[in-house]
C-alpha cells in the first residue's frame, strides 16, 4: 500500500507566517492578506463607519501586522493578533478624528459604488434579501454602545471564542459576558418584532 | 436577593454559551421544557446568533489588497524575535539600571550644573546600563526614541504623542529621549496621569499609587518625579514594564 502526502489546500496560519520569515516568502504572506481582508475590512468598517478610512486603516492593520511578523508567538491565532491589531489602529486614528459619522451612509456607498462600476445589472433577489437583512442589522448594531456592538460582532460574526474577544479587547472575560448578554437583549428587542430579523 | 426570573436568564445565556456543566444544563433543559418564556427566548438567542453568523459583509475593495502588496514589497524582511520569557529578562533589567542611572544622573547634574555652563550630549545611558551578568543573555541594543521629549511649543501634543505611543506600541520597546528633564515634567506628568486614569483604575486590587496631585504641589523635584513614573512604569498591571526603557541625554541646562 502506498500513501501519499497531500498537499493541504488551506495551509496553516503559523505555516504561512513561518515561509514568510524563514524563506522570506511574501506571497505567503499575500495569502494571510486574502483570507482575512474581508474580514478585517469589514471589522474596521464597524469600527470607524467610513468606507475611504476603513480601506486605509486595512492597508496600515496588515502593513502593521508585516512589520511586526517576527514578534508574533506561532501557538496563537493570528486571526485573533490581527484583530487586535486593527482595534488598535481603529483606536488611534479614532482619537484623531474626533469627526467620525455616526452612521454608516449606505447611500453614500451605493453612490460610490455606481459611479465607480458603471456596468449595472439587475440584482439577483437573494442579494436584495441579503442587503436588506445586513441594513436592517446594521441599522439595529448602531444603536448599541461601541464596546457591546464590537463584542457581539468578534463573537456571533467572526466567531471567536470569548477568550479571544477579551483579549482583542483589551478587558475581562466577565466583562465581555456582561457585554454580550446586554447587547443581545437590546438586539432581541430591537428586532423582534412582527416581520422583523427574528420574527420567524 | 438574585431575581428568580433574571437566573433564569443567565442560566440561558450561559447553556447558549456552553459554560454549564452537564448537570446544571440537564436541569436548564428540564426548566425549558416547562416554561415557554424561557424557551421563546432561548430561540431568540438562537436566531439572533443565525441572523448575526449570516450578515452579508460588504466586499473589500480589490485595490486594498494590491495597495498592501505594493508597500509590503518596499519593507525589509521582518526577523523572528526571542521569546516573550527571554525578551523579558532582556528588557526589564536594563531599565531598573537604565532608571537608577538616570536618578543618578539628574540628581547629580542638578547639583552640579551652574547656570550658563553647557555640556556635551553624553551617548545613550539605555546602551551603556549595566544589569547582571547571569541574566542577561545578549547585549542590549539601543532603541531609537519614538517620543523625543524635546520641549517646544505644544506640551499637550506630545504629551498626547507619549500617551499614545506607551499604550499603543507595546510590547515593542519604547525609549523616551528625556533631553531636558527640568521641564519636560510638564509633558511627562499628565502622560503619566493620562495613563494611570485608562489603565489603573479600572484595577480594582491595584495598589495604591502616591498620588500624583503631590506632584504639583511647589517644590517638587524631578527625582520626585521620575521615582513616579517608574514606580507608575513597573506597575505589573499596567503591562507596560516590558515596553519602556529610559533614555538619558544630558544636553541640557538647569
Amino acid at each position: 500500500m502506498t500513501l501519499s502526502l497531500q498537499t493541504r489546500p488551506e495551509q496553516d496560519d503559523a505555516i504561512l507566517i513561518g515561509l514568510c520569515l524563514d524563506q522570506a516568502d511574501k506571497e505567503a504572506y499575500n495569502t494571510l492578506v486574502k483570507r482575512y481582508l474581508q474580514l478585517v475590512y469589514n471589522y474596521i468598517l464597524q469600527w470607524v463607519k467610513d468606507y475611504q478610512l476603513a480601506e486605509d486603516l486595512t492597508q496600515e492593520t496588515f502593513i502593521r501586522a508585516y512589520r511586526a511578523l517576527g514578534k508574533f508567538d506561532r501557538n496563537r491565532p493570528f486571526k485573533a493578533w490581527l484583530f487586535a491589531i486593527a482595534t488598535n489602529v481603529c483606536k488611534t486614528a479614532l482619537k484623531k478624528n474626533a469627526q467620525f459619522p455616526l452612521l454608516l451612509d449606505y447611500q453614500a456607498h451605493e453612490n460610490n459604488l455606481l459611479e465607480n462600476v458603471p456596468d449595472i445589472s439587475l440584482p439577483d433577489v437573494e442579494q436584495v434579501a441579503d442587503e436588506h437583512t445586513g441594513h436592517q442589522m446594521q441599522q439595529a448594531l448602531n444603536q448599541l454602545a461601541p464596546s457591546v456592538r464590537q463584542a457581539l460582532i468578534l463573537r456571533h460574526v467572526y466567531d471567536l471564542p470569548y477568550e479571544q474577544v477579551a483579549a482583542i479587547m483589551d478587558t475581562k472575560l466577565n466583562t465581555v459576558r456582561t457585554w454580550l448578554k446586554r447587547g443581545r437583549e437590546s438586539l432581541i428587542k430591537i428586532l423582534d418584532k412582527p416581520g422583523g430579523l427574528l420574527d420567524e | 436577593m438574585s431575581d428568580p426570573k433574571e437566573n433564569r436568564i443567565d442560566q440561558c445565556h450561559a447553556y447558549f454559551d456552553g459554560r454549564l456543566d452537564v448537570r446544571e444544563a440537564d436541569a436548564f433543559l428540564a426548566e425549558l421544557q416547562h416554561n415557554p418564556a424561557l424557551r421563546h427566548f432561548f430561540e431568540q438567542l438562537q436566531s439572533l446568533d443565525r441572523v448575526l453568523g449570516d450578515m452579508p459583509l460588504q466586499e473589500a475593495p480589490a485595490r486594498i489588497e494590491y495597495n498592501i502588496m505594493q508597500a509590503i514589497t518596499a519593507e525589509p524582511q521582518p526577523l523572528s524575535v526571542a521569546l516573550p520569557v527571554t525578551r523579558r529578562k532582556i528588557i526589564r533589567l536594563p531599565i531598573k539600571a537604565a532608571a537608577a542611572i538616570l536618578l543618578v544622573g539628574l540628581t547629580g547634574s542638578l547639583l552640579m550644573l551652574q547656570p550658563g555652563q553647557q555640556t556635551t550630549p553624553q551617548p545613550k545611558v539605555v546602551a551603556q546600563a549595566e544589569a547582571p551578568d547571569q541574566e542577561v543573555e545578549q547585549p542590549l541594543q539601543p532603541l531609537q526614541p519614538v517620543v523625543d521629549l524635546q520641549i517646544g511649543k505644544a506640551p499637550d501634543k506630545q504629551t498626547a504623542e507619549l500617551t499614545n505611543a506607551l499604550t499603543r506600541v507595546k510590547p515593542e520597546p519604547v525609549a523616551i529621549s528625556v533631553s531636558h528633564p527640568a521641564k519636560s515634567a510638564m509633558v511627562l506628568k499628565p502622560a503619566v496621569q493620562s495613563i494611570r486614569k485608562t489603565h489603573v483604575q479600572k484595577i480594582a486590587s491595584a495598589q495604591p499609587a502616591p498620588s500624583l496631585m503631590q506632584l504639583t504641589q511647589p517644590g517638587f523635584s524631578n527625582q520626585q518625579l521620575e521615582q513616579e513614573m517608574i514606580a507608575v512604569w513597573h506597575e505589573p498591571q499596567l503591562g507596560l514594564e516590558e515596553s519602556v526603557a529610559f533614555d538619558e541625554s544630558t544636553d541640557w541646562m538647569p
